[in-house]
């Protein structure tokens, strides 16, 4: 009798560990899975506003007259160059091998994807300039709409 | 105290363990989904910041309704306001037009003011963006547009 007590005791006892153990688990189980989940939602949402909120950044800052122009190139695609007053330099933003690029160069010279610093991850990069100076710029993050202030006096003539 | 007591009170003492580990589960769980949603919003906060920001400069762009359903709506996601007064574009998690998306923008004419120039006006919009799967408001905001002329 005193034998079956102490084994109903033992049996007791590793029952117990054992829920311990599975409640452990499950709490490890589910706190990685929601971890990962705010990860991920934290990184789209870091690359969205990265690469938007740049690009509507630097048009503004140099929304002058004539300073915002968008070239064609056969390598890159859509060129953004955005002069940076009348330093003679520009910032050109483009896109090659799924990385959205800038450089500050000479207004004038060649985009070199080589030495461009990188600004986000994009495997598209469209500017489309709207009559009335509104600029379109489409990447894989979605869209930016930019009004030209410089160019607003146009709509109207 | 004889083993009788002694295996009792290792009972009550284990359940009592028992019930304190189920609370201190449930607290953590609660603090996971908590941090979970919190993420969620902040990106529907950054992604609504964004589509509001978009129709605001189309709206101080232009307010001929068939050039602003061409730059917000795309194929079929935006409409204009009976009156004419407003529009409203679906967009979805890509920020693509779509009309079975999470996110409602509308823009509305919330008042219009003689300018100081002849025949100009000073036009207020508000533009909020709305979860339409919870149906609230997630992001307002408000845009004053200076435009020479009549509205056509």
């Amino acid at each position: 009798m005193k034998q079956k007590k102490s084994s109903y005791l033992g049996l007791y006892s590793i029952g117990i560990a054992l829920i311990f153990l599975a409640g452990f688990f499950m709490l490890v189980i589910f706190g990685a899975q929601c971890y990962r989940s705010t990860v991920m939602e934290r990184d789209a949402n870091i690359k969205t506003r990265s690469v938007l909120s740049y690009l509507s950044a630097v048009v503004r800052e140099g929304d002058s007259s004539g300073a915002v122009s968008v070239e064609r190139d056969s390598v890159l695609g859509d060129v953004l160059t955005v002069r940076d007053g009348d330093s003679g330099y520009a910032f050109k933003v483009y896109s090659r091998g799924g990385k959205l690029l800038e450089e500050y160069v000479p207004a004038e010279s060649e985009p070199d994807a080589d030495s461009a610093e990188t600004i986000g991850e994009t495997e598209s990069f469209a500017v489309t300039e709207m009559r009335g100076g509104l600029l379109m710029i489409d990447t894989d993050e979605g869209r930016v709409l930019i009004r030209l202030r410089s160019l607003a006096g146009d709509q109207y003539e | 105290m004889n083993r009788k007591d002694h295996i009792t009170a290792f009972y009550i003492e284990t359940l009592i363990l028992i019930v304190v580990f189920v609370v201190v589960i449930l607290m953590l769980t609660n603090v996971f989904q908590a941090a979970r949603i919190e993420s969620v919003r902040a990106r529907r906060l950054s992604d609504a910041v964004i589509l509001a920001g978009n129709v605001a400069e189309a709206v101080s762009w232009t307010e001929e309704g068939e050039d602003l359903l061409g730059v917000l709506g795309g194929e079929g996601g935006a409409e204009l306001m009976p009156d004419g007064r407003g529009l409203t574009v679906y967009y979805g998690e890509d920020h693509q037009a779509d009309r079975n998306g999470p996110y409602m923008v509308s823009a509305v004419v919330v008042s219009e003011e003689q300018g100081a120039e002849a025949e100009s006006r000073l036009v207020t919009y508000e533009i909020s963006v709305k979860d339409t799967q919870r149906g609230e408001v997630i992001y307002t905001l408000r845009t004053s547009v200076f435009r020479k002329g009549e509205r056509s």
